[in-house]
């Protein structure tokens, strides 16, 4: 009833399983530090794929989607260290403050297309940033908020292990990543799909138009609040800079390289980059000239980013998949 | 017969340009009514305003007597009051079959109703309506203009509409291919669909169409019967000047 896609079910599963093996495998012999590098990815695994749904589904340019992720680890933090509310909760009503930040930022963007809209997210990006540094009484201003409490476990389950940390976030983040996938290949995906080709068109058969792209602003800014949520409990330091433009530039660099609209790139893409950026580090500030090269040569090269390379092998000869596609051409055979 | 759809007194005006001028007419149940005029009479403009796409300046829209100006295109869309474009607008990125399941959706609702596959059924019925059914399966992009031209009237008939309007559904097309959309049109018209069709090619609405009304500047010039509107001297000096008038006789 969903209206599921079977052939891009088919096509990313085997995707799925070899993930969650990969990334399984990886604490039993990686390092501490790579270990930490993952946990910051799988959070930048649910960003990056979370503004896909906009971005790469509507065609809606979003350059503050930071400023979600910001106010989704500032509701957590301040949830926990002023009201005492249990993390756990304060990371669901992170993502559901940042939702409703969404509608406040969607509505009035409804009816603006292109630049106009990319100039409106990123006005409200800049908005959150300087509220984050000036309403001081709350936020602390630029000094940030240090000792933010961690996860509260169950049982021997303790979330200031980083191990414990790193399959806690991985289950958010391939969790998340599943949820927006079938999202996007169900039927509101196909129509979220219409609506960028063409809109006038949607509209003509029946679409209204207004009530998905609102809907996909909520979703978007849901999952990076949730995002957020899961930062500040791990790093347990927050300071204003989450929100900054360059995060946000940093974010849609990895939607870019992983491939608009197709959810799985992108967090590929998220992969790709955080642990680029760790090898760039030594270059601090100069890291942006990398990504500003990065997105032109996507936007020249591989406009379908990377994962426009691996959907061309999963669809050869060579992929496991043949199998499936044999036999479903088998089956198409016998139905006509 | 029953009248369907009534225009009652539409003016549209874009900044100094008047674009309709106090037009009314009504389509009847069942009828294929024409919509002929130059290039810039208003023609598109008139369908626009009767989808919802723009609101007039002054005048209603009746639909089944109830007042429909001003309402939005999806609403209206979902009454059963169904269009094309002149330039086609197939979702691009999406198969034929999805395409019209996209309209399928719209009509039956996202969440209830029938399943997948039932929906997938109807969808191919529309499709080998229109003749398309072999190529479910292709990216609406990789069609040539003339199956672009049945896309668009498939998905519209897969919102089950009462009146369907068509706006140059024949532009740009082969001798073979108008053919064609005359035979579609034809069984569309035989189910007890109204239809509206707007066309430049003569030839395809006079075959059509009973009743063909004409617009020039914005203003109904003529209305009536294809024989009386190429005899009609307004409609020969709108087309083809003052000098023609004598000879046309």
């Amino acid at each position: 009833m969903l209206g599921l896609s079977s052939k891009t079910l088919k096509e990313t599963l085997p995707l799925y399983l070899l993930g969650i093996t990969v990334f399984s495998l990886i604490p039993l012999f990686a390092s501490e530090y790579i270990i930490h590098v993952m946990i910051i990815t799988f959070i930048y695994m649910i960003l990056a794929s979370s503004l896909d749904i906009l971005v790469g589904y509507t065609g809606a340019l979003n350059l503050g989607h930071a400023a979600f992720f910001a106010i989704g680890a500032y509701t957590s933090t301040l949830l926990s260290m002023r009201v005492g509310v249990s993390p756990w909760l304060g990371l669901i009503i992170g993502g559901f403050l940042s939702m409703i930040f969404g509608i406040i930022i969607g509505v009035p963007c409804l009816r603006l297309r292109g630049p106009y809209l990319a100039i409106s997210t990123l006005g409200f990006g800049v908005i959150i940033y300087v509220l984050l540094i000036n309403l001081e009484w709350l936020t602390r201003g630029p000094l940030g908020i240090p000792g933010i409490p961690p996860l509260p476990g169950f049982g021997s389950l303790n979330f200031t292990n980083r191990i414990t940390y790193y399959y806690f976030a991985m289950l958010m983040s391939l969790t998340s990543i599943l949820i927006l996938k079938l999202l996007t290949i169900s039927r509101f995906g196909k129509i979220l799909i219409a609506i960028r080709e063409d809109e006038e068109a949607a509209k003509a058969i029946g679409v209204n138009i207004a009530f998905y792209r609102l809907a996909a602003f909520m979703i978007s800014s849901f999952f990076a609040g949730l995002a957020g949520g899961i930062y500040a409990h791990y790093v347990r330091y927050i300071n204003p800079d989450l929100s900054a433009l360059g995060e946000s530039i940093s974010v849609l660099t990895k939607t870019l390289l992983g491939g608009f609209g197709t959810i799985i790139g992108p967090s590929i893409g998220a992969l790709v980059l955080t642990f680029l950026e760790e090898l760039l580090r030594p270059l601090l500030e100069y890291r942006f000239l990398i990504y500003s090269l990065i997105i032109i040569l996507i936007v020249r090269f591989l406009p379908g980013g990377l994962y426009s390379i691996l959907a061309r092998y999963l669809s050869t000869q060579h992929s496991i998949l043949a199998y499936f596609k044999w036999w479903s051409y088998g089956r198409d055979l016998k139905s006509k | 017969m029953a009248e369907i759809l009534r225009v009652s007194n539409i003016w549209k005006k874009f900044g100094g340009l008047i674009a309709l001028r106090d037009v009314s007419f009504d389509v009847r149940e069942g009828e294929i009514l024409g919509i002929i005029g130059p290039n810039g009479a208003g023609k598109t403009t008139l369908f626009n305003i009767i989808t919802g796409f723009l609101k007039p300046d002054q005048g209603r829209v009746y639909f089944y007597n109830e007042d429909i100006t001003g309402k939005q295109p999806f609403e209206l869309a979902k009454k059963g009051l169904v269009r094309t474009f002149q330039l086609v607008k197939p979702f691009l990125g999406m198969s034929v079959l999805d395409n019209v399941l996209i309209a399928l959706y719209m009509r039956y609702g996202v969440l209830k109703g029938l399943s997948e596959d039932e929906l997938i059924k109807e969808a191919r019925e529309k499709l080998s309506f229109v003749g398309l059914l072999h190529r479910e399966n292709l990216s609406a992009d990789a069609l040539p203009h003339g199956e672009k031209k049945k896309l668009e009237i498939a998905r519209a008939l897969a919102l089950n509409p009462k009146v369907l309007l068509l706006d140059e559904p024949v532009g740009g097309l082969t001798t073979t291919e108008i053919d064609d959309i005359i035979r579609v049109i034809e069984r569309i018209h035989a189910s007890g669909v109204a239809i509206i069709i707007i066309e430049h090619n003569m030839r395809f609405i006079m075959r059509l169409s009973k009743r063909i009304i004409v617009l020039n500047f914005g203003k109904i010039i003529a209305e009536g019967s294809p024989e009386e509107i190429v005899s009609n001297q307004e409609v020969i000096k709108a087309y083809l000047g003052e000098r023609f008038i004598a000879r046309g006789k």
